[in-house]
């Protein structure tokens, strides 16, 4: 397909960029990727009248160490970069690995952090990881900026806290708590295909418990869906095989709303968030040192 | 029925009698060798040209506009909004002069279809088209033509069609045609006869044939003249359609194939792109790209007909079939009558049974019209008669490949009792067994945590494995030893030049790099027959085989003048002739004095008859090995092998490729692919692209897939001995899978593509 005519401007500054955003509002789109954006104007599904090409902006790609052992991942980072980059898989493994499952190589090596948290996915990754993780995001316009906590910023299907003019320029990923173990699982039909479900968990021990949970599923609501519930049983009463079959139960039950398509029905849906809930809860609790 | 009338639109001509004699082939010193492909450079490189790669001075770029609706009528057209856009050359639609051309004819000739349609069928019906200075300003003028569409209720679900309260899709009502019935011995008494009967509903999906390539062509007027680059398996069909279509004299419709991104069958005839673009480029006097987009070759290019296929078999205890009874339904679309062609083949020919009964039904429904798909009617039946032969042989307590063997058929039943030239369905069953270690695998222990391990197996026949005539070929021997070889049919991503090149080398003695190939060119080549139902090889080979014959006895006939000896007594031997009993007499063929005055021998070869009262199949068999996650449903295919008997293995390499791809193609009908319509809302199709209609990608097929050639000696089914491979690689695929996913939990899917979600359900359901 070919898209509707629009107008181009690759960016030389971040400033450029702001301005560009700033004069044209919602008429003007950010490009990053593109594997989002593009698809959506080759079917002429999205119609803006002028592209800001961020691709120029070296400075928006970086991954560096924040604070406290933490990272600082400029929006522009590129999925395989994630997925490769040593500090990454050493500080933020789940992110990394999270990455991995991203469609396919070309598309993770065009595809950015910043594209597809914006672009607020409920099927996708990283937005998921990001609230699991308590991920924080810079968000600059012309003339300002604020932070975002992961948690408030993803509102609805495909849509996230951002304004016209506004653009994500970095992801503070805080460090995870010690004796903490993760786990990301989905399944997708192909290999590479978005997921039928998926799910990232994070589990801290303290003396032998589990002091925090955090378990956010993809692909079962309008965006990431945190099963709060679930997470306070562990907290509340422990990890043991009998915990963990409980809170997967109770998550895929009452704290996922899927909704059935031409691949997957509902209630296959929600028998796959208990299955990989709850092979993700074991896994993370046995990488925290724990046993269940 | 032969699988010819299924490709061709009328009998076959016949091309002369070769005139040499073709002795079989003892020794071959190139044919069979794993040779890579003569053109591989170029594919890998980038530097073939495709008809979509065809670029012209001032050529303009076309696209249709498609109703977005399954049934509709257009009440009003309006075109000048488009007309005055910038860079929009030309805007057609049903009222345009010219371009009210009939296109779809009935059974009796009347039409049923125009190339722009006023009553729209389906999701896709071409309304009207433009040609543009740019692919970009094209579709933007697409979007200005205003359409007013009347929307009627539809017709979609296939097993619904022929309820009296259905939309109509055609005057007569969704009744496509009479139902189909074959029938020998005694039914009822079969059954009688019977100890175990098994009966089963089995679905299988409509598919897609999604070629890389999407359909289209180049298309170009010089005064009267006519070429068109198209992107097709055979370039005689499209240029009679043409001629007919415009009424232009054969020779004046040139049409080029060389390089076809590949078409699995939806590309043996030409579409209505070719004539579209041939209207747009004589209305602007300017050449004119047509190609369709992804979404429109989903739409409106042809696909394999979902069936509902019910299956009753009745067997002895000892597993000798008595009696099998099958109904087939399926659904051609808004403009084809075929939704069942020659599904019911197999439990006609397979399997030896004196009481069998088939009856096929076909309707109407507002959905693109079926074109031949990769082995038409044969993986879908496959689905169904190869589970329950294992579920036959579950009940019998008889291994499965067992219980195909005590039912192997001495003769072609299927027509009447004639016998085959050949037949290799043991060899395939007990060899394949063997290699796959078959025994072993069935008793190794099954599951291990969530997940089971299972092994199965399928067999199968193709209808049609002989090719036939007509084909000419030509093979110029040029005064330094080179060769040019000249032939009509199209290299469809299968080898085709590559073998052809090596039975002129074979007969000839010149290296591979020394011939060159003239193919796939109305304007230059000869008259072949479309690249498809398995008979390239078999149709085009005995041509070229006979064409280098002519030339190699021509010089012979050359030398011996030279060397006054009789022409019996040379041979060839590299750039000289030499007598067979007299080393010593010898000549270098460019020394040859009426070789050296003419410069070129010209060769010519014609595919005879085939031999009459027999049948040539290939036969197949396949196996092997899934593990299934019993709590997802998941299924992955861990090893596969493909035991073939085709014949003569042409090229070990080009062959390999055919089985690798053709069990790839198989896996998709068996686990993933399925067109979805939205039966309810809108008749819709709802997974309109490569991200949801899912074709199996590198990392979803395994890499364990072994081909096993069965190489049988058939000296009677044509002069090299190679019988049809392309279509029977993809038959006994899905079945084998299904059977082997039996195996592993106790639970069979009668439904393809074996669906994750459904074999949890079950799964799930047995475990509570
Ligand atoms: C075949 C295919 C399969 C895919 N499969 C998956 C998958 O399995 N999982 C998955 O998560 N994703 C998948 N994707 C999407 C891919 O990950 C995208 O890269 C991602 O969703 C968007 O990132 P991008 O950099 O390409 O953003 P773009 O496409 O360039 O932009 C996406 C949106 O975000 C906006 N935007 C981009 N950057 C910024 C910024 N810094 N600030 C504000 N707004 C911004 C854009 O204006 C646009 O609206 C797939 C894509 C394709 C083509």
């Amino acid at each position: 397909m070919k898209p509707a005519p629009v107008d181009y401007v690759a960016a030389g500054s971040l400033e450029e960029a702001l301005s560009l955003l700033a004069e044209h509002g919602s008429d003007a789109k950010p490009l990053a990727g593109g594997q989002s954006l593009i698809p959506l104007l080759n079917f002429r599904l999205a119609r803006p009248t002028l592209l800001v090409d961020l691709n120029g902006l070296g400075e928006l790609s970086y991954v560096r160490d924040g604070e406290g052992g933490g990272l600082s991942i400029g929006a522009m980072t590129r999925h395989s970069a994630l997925e490769g980059d040593p500090r990454v898989i050493a500080a933020a493994p789940l992110l990394s690995s999270a990455a991995g499952f991203i469609a396919h190589p070309q598309i993770r090596n065009r595809g950015t952090l910043g594209g597809t948290l914006a672009h607020a996915d409920p099927a996708a990754e990283l937005p998921v990881v990001s609230v699991a993780l308590e991920a924080r995001f810079r968000i600059v316009h012309a003339g300002g900026e604020r932070w975002a906590a992961a948690a408030d910023f993803f509102v609805g299907l495909l849509t996230a806290d951002l304004q016209p003019g506004e653009l994500l320029v970095e992801v503070e990923v805080p460090p995870m708590p010690p004796a903490s173990g993760w786990a990301f699982h989905e399944l997708a039909r192909r290999t590479g295909d978005y997921a039928h479900a998926g799910v990232a968990a994070v589990l801290t021990r303290e003396n032998g418990a589990c002091s925090r949970a955090r378990l956010v599923f993809l692909s079962l609501g309008d965006g990431p869906m945190r099963a709060r519930q679930a997470e306070q049983l562990l907290e509340t009463q422990g990890v043991s095989e009998a915990t963990i079959d409980e809170a997967a139960a109770l998550a895929a039950r009452s704290e996922i709303e899927p909704s059935g398509d031409i691949h997957a029905s509902e209630a296959y849906k929600r028998h796959l968030a208990r299955v990989l809930t709850r092979r993700a809860l074991n896994e993370a609790w046995r990488r925290a040192g724990g046993a269940a | 029925m032969k699988a010819a009338d299924y490709y061709l639109d009328g009998p076959a001509p016949e091309t002369p009698e070769p005139r040499q004699r073709q002795d079989r082939w003892g020794e071959t010193r190139v044919v069979g060798r794993p040779l890579p492909r003569v053109d591989a450079y170029e594919r890998v490189s980038g530097s073939a040209v495709y008809p979509s790669d065809v670029q012209l001075p001032g050529m303009l770029h076309a696209a249709i506009l498609r109703s977005p609706h399954p049934h509709a009528r257009v009440k009003r057209v309006e075109t000048s909004r488009a007309e005055a856009m910038p860079g929009v050359r030309a805007v057609i639609t049903h009222q345009t002069p010219g371009a009210d051309i009939a296109w779809y004819t009935d059974r009796e000739g009347a039409t049923v279809g125009h190339l722009f349609e006023a009553h729209c069928r389906f999701e896709g019906e071409a309304v009207a088209a433009v040609a543009a200075e740019s692919p970009y300003q094209a579709r933007d003028a697409l979007e200005a033509i205003e359409v007013e569409y009347e929307v009627l209720p539809f017709t979609s679900d296939y097993e619904t069609a022929l309820e009296p309260r259905a939309p109509a899709v055609r005057d007569g009502g969704n009744r496509a045609s009479e139902p189909g019935v074959y029938e020998r011995g005694d039914l009822a008494a079969g059954f009688n006869a019977a100890e175990v009967v098994v009966e089963e509903t089995f679905r299988t999906p409509c598919e897609l044939h999604t070629p890389l390539e999407p359909h289209g062509c180049v298309a170009r007027w010089d005064g009267n003249r006519l070429t068109v680059w198209e992107s097709t398996q055979g370039v005689y069909p499209v240029q009679s359609r043409v001629a007919q279509v415009l009424g232009l004299p054969l020779a004046n419709v040139r049409v080029i194939g060389h390089y076809v991104g590949g078409g699995f069958g939806s590309k043996l005839r030409p579409g209505k792109y070719t004539v579209i673009a041939a209207l747009l480029a004589r209305q602007t006097g300017r050449p004119v790209r047509l190609f369709l987009s992804r979404e429109e070759t989903l739409l409106c290019a042809g696909n394999r007909p979902a069936n509902r296929m019910r299956l009753k078999v009745g067997a002895k205890r000892d597993g000798t079939l008595t009696a099998i009874e099958f109904h087939g339904l399926g659904s051609g679309g808004a403009y084809s009558g075929s939704g069942t062609g020659i599904l019911d083949w197999q439990v006609r020919d397979l399997y030896r049974c004196d009481n069998v009964r088939c009856t096929t039904e076909n309707v109407y429904i507002h959905a693109g019209a079926q074109r031949p798909m990769r082995a038409p009617g044969h993986p879908q039946c496959s689905w169904a008669l190869e589970q329950v032969m294992d579920e036959l042989a579950d009940r019998l307590e008889l291994d499965p490949v067992e219980l195909r063997l005590r039912n192997l058929a001495s003769v072609s039943q299927g027509r009447g009792g004639i016998p085959y030239t050949s037949n290799g369905f043991r060899e395939c069953l007990e060899e394949g067994a063997r290699t796959f270690g078959w025994l072993a695998a069935r008793s190794r222990a099954r599951s291990e945590d969530d997940l089971a391990r299972g092994v199965g197996m399928a067999g199968g026949l193709w209808i049609a494995g002989a090719g036939g005539p007509p084909s000419t070929a030509i093979v110029k021997y040029f005064a330094d030893g080179s060769v040019n070889l000249n032939l009509g049919a199209s290299d469809i991503g299968t080898g085709t030049k590559t073998v052809m090149a090596m039975v002129v080398a074979e007969e000839l003695g010149v290296p591979l790099d020394r011939i060159q190939i003239e193919h796939a060119d109305t304007a230059t080549t000869q008259f072949a027959t479309a690249s498809g139902g398995s008979k390239t090889v078999p149709t085009d080979a005995p041509a070229v085989r006979a064409a280098a014959l002519d030339c190699h006895n021509q010089l012979l006939d050359m030398a011996a003048e030279e060397l006054a000896v009789a022409p019996s007594e040379l041979k060839l031997d590299g750039d000289h002739v030499v007598a067979v009993g007299d080393p010593e007499k010898r000549v270098a063929l460019r020394e040859v004095s009426d070789f050296r005055r003419r410069q070129v021998v010209v060769g010519i070869g014609y595919r005879g008859p085939n031999p009459e009262g027999k049948a040539t199949c290939p036969f197949a068999a396949q196996f092997c090995e899934v593990e299934v996650n019993r709590r997802t449903g998941e299924v992955r295919v861990l090893r596969f092998l493909g035991a073939h008997d085709s014949g003569r293995v042409m090229n070990r390499a080009t062959y390999d490729n055919q089985v690798y791809g053709g069990i790839v193609m198989g896996i998709g009908l068996g686990l993933t692919e399925r067109r979805v319509l939205d039966t309810g809302q809108t008749g819709k199709m709802c997974n309109l692209s490569w991200h949801d209609y899912k074709i199996p990608t590198a990392l979803d097929v395994p890499a364990d897939v072994t081909s096993l050639p069965i190489e049988t000696e058939d000296v009677e089914c044509n002069t090299v001995g190679a019988k049809g491979l392309g279509e029977p690689v993809t038959i006994p695929t899905a079945a084998a899978i299904a059977n082997a996913v039996y195996n592993a939990t106790g639970i069979r899917v009668w439904e393809a593509p074996l669906n994750a979600t459904r074999l949890a359900e079950l799964l799930a359901e047995r475990e509570a």
